[in-house]
């Protein structure tokens, strides 16, 4: 009985090592950073990709203003990605609203460097934003060279490659 | 007799072994409390508090590596910055400060920057608190204003044994061997009262003084006056705040904006530093398994010393018995006897961890001018004493039982 005791004792001991040692970070720790390694829209916005995953635009909107950034493809969608139009018309189909136009115009982040031209951030203002809860924007843009459609759904993503509509 | 005095007449008889046991129950116990507080500790001064910096504007290039020097006085920075990039940045609505520095100088083993006179006079290091000068709080003097002007940290003004006047010359670089500004004399006429940081392991110097020292290239000298092509090692960012004290979440699209320079990058230390700790958090797993193998081990101990002594007793325990006592009341005396001996243990191991933080937090200080408390409770300061129970409990268990079986008349007999 003695002995058994002993081993049992031993056994607990073993297994408070390899307890502690197996640990994962502990949860104090904190979480790692990500610094645009993450299929993840660096604004919080919603992602929808561009061709075969060629790049992506993330939108966020807010109020009567929709924000455009457009970012790499892939996992790389930390990293902007600057395209020369300065205006990017789209068309846009909303549920009970029709048909609409909305103009994305460049508004380069100076901070980055960008300036009209070369720039991956556009803006575009219009009222029926701040009215309509989904639509879907069609356009065209020339992006890492490539003319690609653009197709921005809102409020769920664009992502024909995961089957998915959102990230 | 009472069973109280019982156990402590056992434990009086046998107190070398008894007390063996103690103190090896609470070298683990210290162990354990001392390494869940330095580690619970660190996690807070070097995250949660955040040095008074929400941000960082640096170069590219690790941003680990960037709040290590500009914050910890360690490693070196990965380049340099243009001060027009500087001011633009500073410019954003976001800022609420931001505080220039230049790096890549030392003295005695300590980093001498070059800083806006600011940091020594608007800038919080934590919430509410200034850099002091006060002689009451340990300071002395007062914060530079002409360029051959320092000031010292006051864990650097320690260890150096620097006084109001002394003067010294800063090495080029933060090396052995590196080159000596000779021919510049710097005088001191501040040492910070300690703040118990990393800001307290420096040497400041204004940033003008930077690009005037004499053994510098002519294009750094030029970057005194020519605004245009100077170039400073980062700045120190404070990010505008939000209601509940929390930063303004424009910081990631601020973040995301430099991010994209060719140059720049922002880095928040709050998003780095977990990156430090997923490092070396090998470390403190490994001490924490070995002060829970010495706990183990030293229950195993104490089981051993009880079952031998529960073999030395057979014949006590038998009259015991016989005189009235029941199965239950010698099973309990061992029990009892394992408890005190672990919660012994366990008190004594508590002073000697908070005595061994006490020692600890003193060179730490010193060292890398972090403060620790020794009187700080963490995780494992509440669990020593329902863990000391649960050791005296197991350990006591086996010796509780074989007293419980013992046999009366088998035992009563003389062993001799």
């Amino acid at each position: 009985m003695i002995r058994k005791f002993s081993v049992g004792l031993c056994s607990l001991c073993l297994m408070i090592c390899v307890g502690v040692l197996l640990l994962g970070p502990a949860p104090a720790l904190g979480r790692e950073e990500h610094q645009g390694h993450g299929h993840e829209a660096p604004h919080g916005g919603i992602l929808n990709v561009i061709g075969k995953e060629l790049a992506h635009v993330e939108v966020l909107i807010e109020g009567d203003t929709l924000e455009a950034w457009f970012v790499g493809g892939g996992q790389d969608t930390g990293r902007s990605v600057r395209i020369k139009a300065a205006e990017i018309p789209l068309k846009v189909a909303s549920p009970g609203k029709g048909e609409m136009k909305l103009v994305l115009r460049a508004s380069p982040l100076k901070l980055a460097g960008e300036k009209a031209g070369d720039c991956s951030h556009y803006v575009a203002k219009a009222k029926w934003l701040s009215e309509v809860k989904e639509f879907e924007a069609r356009g065209e843009v020339i992006i890492k060279g490539i003319r690609e459609k653009l197709i921005i759904r809102h409020p769920g993503g664009y992502d024909p490659i995961h089957g998915k509509e959102s990230h | 007799m009472n069973f109280g005095r019982i156990v402590l007449r056992s434990l009086k008889h046998h107190r070398f072994s008894s007390s063996v046991a103690a103190i090896s129950i609470a070298m683990g116990i210290a162990l354990l409390v001392a390494v869940y507080s330095f580690r619970e500790q660190t996690y807070n001064t070097f995250t949660q508090v955040g040095l008074g910096v929400d941000a960082i504007l640096g170069p590219k290039g690790s941003p680990l590596q960037i709040v290590l020097n500009s914050l910890y006085h360690l490693e070196e920075m990965p380049g340099k910055i243009q001060w027009s990039y500087y001011q633009e940045v500073e410019k954003d609505p976001l800022i609420v400060q931001a505080i220039p520095f230049a790096v890549g100088h030392s003295y005695g083993g300590f980093r001498v920057n070059a800083i806006d006179p600011r940091f020594l006079t608007e800038f919080e290091y934590l919430p509410g608190k200034r850099f002091s000068f006060s002689e009451k709080e340990g300071g002395q003097g007062r914060a530079f204003h002409a360029p051959t002007e320092a000031v010292a940290g006051w864990a650097a003004a320690k260890v150096l044994h620097l006084q109001l006047g002394d003067e010294f010359s800063p090495v080029c670089g933060v090396r052995e061997g590196e080159p000596i500004h000779e021919t510049d004399r710097l005088r001191f006429v501040g040492i910070l009262a300690p703040t118990g940081t990393p800001h307290d392991r420096a040497i400041y110097i204004p940033l003008e003084t930077f690009y005037l020292l004499s053994g510098h290239p002519v294009e750094t000298q030029k970057m005194a006056k020519d605004l245009e092509y100077r170039e400073i090692s980062g700045a120190y960012l404070k990010i505008r705040r939000i209601r509940g004290g929390a930063l303004h979440p424009g910081i990631q699209g601020l973040k995301y904006a430099i991010n994209q320079s060719d140059r720049n990058q922002l880095v928040v230390p709050n998003e780095v530093m977990p990156r430090l700790f997923n490092i070396i958090g090998w470390v403190d797993r490994v001490l924490i398994a070995i002060a829970a193998i010495l706990t183990v081990l030293s229950a195993l101990f104490l089981f051993f010393s009880l079952l031998s002594a529960l073999r030395e007793r057979r014949r006590d325990l038998a009259l015991f018995r016989a005189l009235g006592a029941t199965r239950r009341t010698v099973m309990g005396l061992m029990i009892f006897e394992a408890l005190i001996i672990s919660l012994l243990g366990g008190i004594l191991g508590l002073l000697i961890g908070h005595g061994l933080i006490s020692v600890g937090a003193h060179f730490i200080k010193v060292e890398t001018g972090v403060a620790f408390a020794a009187g700080y409770l963490s995780r494992a300061d509440w669990l020593v004493l329902p863990g000391a129970t649960l050791v005296g409990l197991l350990a006591g268990l086996l010796p509780g039982i074989q007293a419980y079986r013992l046999g009366v008349l088998k035992n009563l007999s003389p062993i001799s």
